[in-house]
């Protein structure tokens, strides 16, 4: 890909790639203060997958947009620490930001259509960060397109390059929107929500097409969704997500197996599942996430949970180790366990669940 | 094809401006070749009514007037009896020169201004950059060039006031922008506010796009965001306006060059009505509706190279 | 997109440009965008507008919209009645007759006592002038807006109800108008009219018409299109009576808030005719030949007090006028969510 002249070399490091610790992020609105992201910890190993998944308004995607400090400039505020390939990301100015943004971390955004400068060529939205990072020359960069473009799989790259982004279907401009994304070859690729807008058929090509880009290249991912079914083969851990706070975060197998928080098991339960019947009625959470400036005490997801006791209401709970190390969860009846199984029956009895 | 259409209908009204133009000169009171002969005898008028083809129906007279145009004869201006073609002529580069000038001086200061208030929305620069805009949209140019000629030509006498002398742009290019500068100043006032107003409000609306966000995602500089990116897309309103400004741009060339005593087509114009020259104003008002119409033609084109997807069309 | 927001003036003729014509008419500087809002809040408010039933947009909407008026509006509105006022009233106000000449403001033209903003070189007192001054240009301004709201909002209303060869035909009229620059049309239009004050109205009308129709026309057919239009027609309604009552209850208001603007555009647009010496002609005071009278001799080496009145005292008096009636303008459009692309 050419001789490299970047601004600042990341060193490797033996740790993690990327270490979020009490992560914070606030919006000033008129409404109120909007804790968006209200305390968040992880750790991503160098080429694994990360999965945030939540229902809307959880706060994934402000949490992805924050751990790489893309965020508005004025009426937020982001407090706790990301470490990033040993560089802190947090409180560093954005001219910092900006030469890892793009080059070293990169972002796939929601919806492929408008990501993408409606009247810009999409060779040059491509190039763009490979001539701005790597100092390649027009026909260096041009090249490189080239390729990205073959290697994300559009036909005929070189008169491709040439054409604007409305002449290219969604799942066509998703992939334009990766290639421009994987261009520098960054460590860490961001995907939030890749595949909302596009066919079922055309979301699993895509979903496809990032896991082969990142062992082909050896990235670490960190894929946002709402559907847990969807990023369930496609991660290596997963982290729910419910009210700006993680609830439940475990290697994904262990998730699945071995389900503690009611909310990921309501999640898990509203997915379609092939042995289901065909008129099925998929079980849905009742009532809708709580007001982002204005949480309640104790659990936030206490007053939609088929387990919650008065205890839920008053205290917060903290995160707590599993079966396994890796696995932790916030609720004092869990899912799976004598505790909450009582709980369960207790509401059921009381005609709370019906 | 669709330019084709376009060409076309621009075609079709040109031929009814000419229609009307000739409809609205030609039958003033008066008898043209009266007019023109003044005291001479009868034989004169004879003469001339013959060879302005007064005695012949409307249309005919039209269209022999039409011909006439094609072939660029445009006939003699009433006193002193000098080709129209040669009056016009010398006065067209003047207006042309304050119409580009003054375009140039409005876009390298509204598109800074709009960026600079678009990026901090509703911050104090923001504020009031817009309100002075409003203001100055009730700022009719026959005020805004007096007042220009009051402060800084006659108080502060940094620029030459009316009736200087106007070197050739070719000759002594320095000279000539120097001196053209407050005349094309005249016109800029009223294009900046209206492109800072439309700019402003459009570039805050691109950078709300979702493809500003993935720019910046690319860690490319502000600078390079806003006008790689955010420029293009937000000049769909100002390139649409930028097409009926150009009708205000010529009125207001036709006030500058009174305020400044300069000889472009505004003053040949006001002074043919003034002496109720009818060819002259016939000759004047079909050139200026022609470049107004192609103006607009290329603006119509220009719109489809800036915006790819040619669906927006001018009414977005 | 554009389509949706706007479904009338699909395949419209040459410049059909949106909310944009009404710039011809400002002699300069257009006063047509003002309240420009970004494309995308514009569509999606009408979108919801649309969805909105008749009778309750009436009502309830309306009467929170009047209360969302800012105190800026209603200073606006006293400086328009204000003047409106001084014109009415010039002849009673203890001000000098504006023709009259006081040979000893001759000498010493200066702001004094007897005459508070000077004299002009002919010795008439500048206060009185701008005054007097006008009543040209509100006579002008709101009758020739009058006239061309009558021609312009019926012939738009015909158009755009009955479309066809009608709307056909006046399309091509306006538009073989909108195809002057508006003060060219109007210079054309007084060499073979006049100067008279009724001449110079008529002349603005001339030249104001085509605009107004295009906004009434294009209000039309947007509120042709809504379901209770649609309902009536269904129910068998004469035209007449559809015209008359529901479409005339969603037009009216557009064509007042343009109207408005139109006659600040008029008034600039006398104002342009007057500072060439165009318009109603001398001893008769206007705005527009006292700022000519007053540039003149600013620029002119023996400049003074009095000069600098007689430039500042009408451009002030014209300025706070037109700011006064485009801030309104703008404001109503806003409130009665009158949009920007409607023409």
């Amino acid at each position: 890909m050419g001789a490299r002249r970047r601004v600042r070399e990341v060193r490797p490091t033996d740790g993690p790639l990327l270490e979020v610790e009490d992560l914070r992020t606030y919006f000033e609105t008129r409404r109120g203060l909007v804790k968006a992201v209200d305390g968040v910890s992880f750790e991503l190993i160098a080429g694994r997958t990360l999965a945030i998944v939540g229902e809307s308004g959880s706060g994934k995607t402000v949490l992805s947009r924050s751990v790489m400090g893309l965020l508005p400039q004025r009426n937020v505020t982001r407090e706790g620490r990301v470490r990033f390939a040993g560089l802190d990301l947090v409180g560093a100015p954005e001219h910092e930001l900006r030469e890892l943004w793009g080059d070293q971390i990169a972002m796939v955004f929601q919806d492929p259509v408008t990501s993408l400068n409606p009247v810009v060529r999409i060779g040059r939205q491509i190039t763009e960060s490979l001539r701005h990072h790597v100092g390649m020359s027009r026909s260096e960069a041009r090249a490189a397109a080239t390729a990205l473009l073959r290697s994300v799989g559009i036909a005929e790259p070189e008169q491709r390059l040439r054409w604007y982004p409305h002449q290219f279907s969604g799942g066509m401009c998703q992939r334009i929107v990766i290639a421009s994304a994987i261009a520098c070859g960054p460590q860490l690729l961001l995907a939030d929500e890749p595949t909302t807008g596009l066919d079922v058929t055309v979301a699993a090509q895509i979903l496809d097409l990032l896991q082969r880009l990142q062992h082909e290249r050896q990235m670490s991912m960190i894929l946002v969704s709402h559907d847990l079914g969807l990023v369930a083969g496609r991660s290596d851990d997963i982290i729910v997500m419910y009210a700006g706070k993680v609830v439940e975060k475990a290697p994904t197998a262990t998730l699945l197996s071995d389900t503690r928080m009611p909310y990921t098991e309501a999640l898990l339960r509203s997915a379609p599942r092939l042995t289901d019947g065909s008129h099925r009625r998929l079980p849905t959470i009742p009532g809708a996430p709580p007001d982002p400036s204005d949480y309640p005490a104790g659990c936030r997801f206490a007053s939609r949970c088929a387990y919650a006791q008065p205890r839920c209401a008053e205290e917060e709970p903290p995160l707590r180790p599993g079966a396994v190390p890796e696995h932790t969860y916030a609720c004092w009846y869990p899912v799976g366990t004598p505790h909450g199984a009582e709980a369960l029956e207790l509401n059921r009895a009381g005609g709370a669940v019906g | 094809m669709v330019a084709l259409r376009r060409v076309g209908e621009g075609l079709v009204t040109l031929f009814l401006v000419a229609l009307v133009t000739y409809f609205f000169t030609s039958k003033m009171p008066g008898n043209e070749a009266a007019v023109i002969c003044g005291p001479s005898g009868p034989a004169c008028i004879r003469h001339e009514t013959a060879l302005l083809y007064l005695n012949h129906p409307f249309f005919a007279r039209f269209f022999h007037w039409l011909g006439e145009l094609f072939q660029g004869h445009l006939g003699l201006t009433l006193a002193p009896p000098i080709p129209i073609s040669t009056v016009l002529l010398a006065a067209y580069p003047i207006t042309l020169e304050l119409i580009i000038y003054s375009q140039v001086i409005a876009i390298v200061v509204a598109i800074p201004a709009a960026m600079y208030g678009a990026l901090r929305a509703n911050r104090m620069f923001d504020k009031v950059s817009t309100a002075a805009s409003f203001a100055t949209l009730s700022l009719p140019n026959f005020i805004v060039g007096p007042l220009l000629v009051l402060i800084f030509a006659v108080k502060l006498a940094w620029f030459p006031g009316p009736a200087s002398n106007v070197p050739s742009l070719w000759s002594d290019p320095g000279q000539n922008l120097y001196v053209m500068f407050l005349p094309s100043l005249t016109l800029a006032v009223g294009s900046i506010a209206v492109y800072q107003r439309l700019l402003r409000a459009d570039m805050i609306a691109t950078l709300e796009e979702d493809y500003i966000l993935m720019a910046r995602a690319k860690g490319l500089s502000t600078a390079r965001i806003l006008f790689r990116h955010a420029l293009r897309p937000s000049t769909f309103s100002t390139m649409t306006v930028g097409g009926v400004q150009i009708g205000g741009l010529i009125a207001g060339a036709i006030i500058a060059e009174t305020v400044f005593s300069l000889h472009g087509l505004g003053s040949v114009l006001t002074a043919a009505v003034a002496a109720k020259d009818l060819p002259t104003v016939q000759a004047v008002t079909i050139i200026v509706a022609v470049f107004y119409i192609l103006c607009n033609l290329l603006i119509d084109f220009l719109y489809t190279l800036i915006d790819p997807r040619g669906r927006r069309g001018r009414r977005a | 997109m554009a389509d949706e927001r706007d479904p009338g003036l699909a395949g419209d003729d040459l410049r059909s440009g949106g909310g944009v014509e009404v710039g011809v008419a400002g002699y300069g500087a257009s006063t047509a965008v003002l309240g420009q809002e970004p494309p995308e809040a514009r569509g999606v408010a009408t979108a919801r507008g649309r969805a909105l039933p008749a009778a309750d947009r009436a009502t309830a909407v309306a009467r929170r919209r009047w209360r969302q008026l800012s105190w800026g509006f209603w200073v606006a509105t006293g400086v328009v009645v204000l003047w409106i006022l001084v014109a009415l009233l010039a002849g009673v106000l203890p001000i000098d007759n504006p023709n009259n000449i006081d040979f000893s403001c001759l000498a010493s033209s200066s702001p004094s006592g007897a005459h508070l903003l000077g004299c002009d070189p002919a010795g008439r007192d500048t206060l009185a002038r701008v005054l007097y001054g006008s009543r040209v240009s509100l006579i002008i301004g709101f009758a020739s807006i009058a006239i061309g709201i009558v021609v312009g909002g019926v012939l738009g209303l015909l158009a755009g109800y009955f479309r066809g060869a009608i709307d056909e035909v006046l399309g091509v009229v306006s538009n073989v108008f909108l195809s002057f620059p508006s003060l060219v049309l109007g210079l054309v239009i007084v060499t073979y009219i006049g100067r008279s004050l009724f001449d110079i109205t008529l002349v603005i009308a001339i030249v104001a018409w085509p605009l107004l129709f295009r906004v009434v026309r294009a209000a039309t057919i947007e509120s042709a299109q809504r379901d209770y239009v649609l309902a009536a027609k269904a129910l068998g309604a004469r035209p007449s009576r559809i015209l008359r009552t529901v479409l005339l209850s969603d037009v009216v208001p557009v064509a007042i808030t343009y109207g408005l603007i139109g006659v600040a555009l008029a008034i600039v647009g006398e104002g342009a005719l007057s500072f060439l010496g165009l318009s109603v002609p001398p001893p008769t005071a206007t705005w527009g030949n006292m700022i000519a009278e007053g540039a003149n001799s600013v620029s002119s080496v023996a400049s003074s007090g009095a000069s600098l009145s007689l430039l500042l005292s009408p451009s002030i008096a014209m300025f706070s006028f037109i700011l006064a009636i485009n801030f309104m303008g703008d404001r109503l459009r806003s409130v009665l969510d009158v949009r920007q692309g409607v023409i």
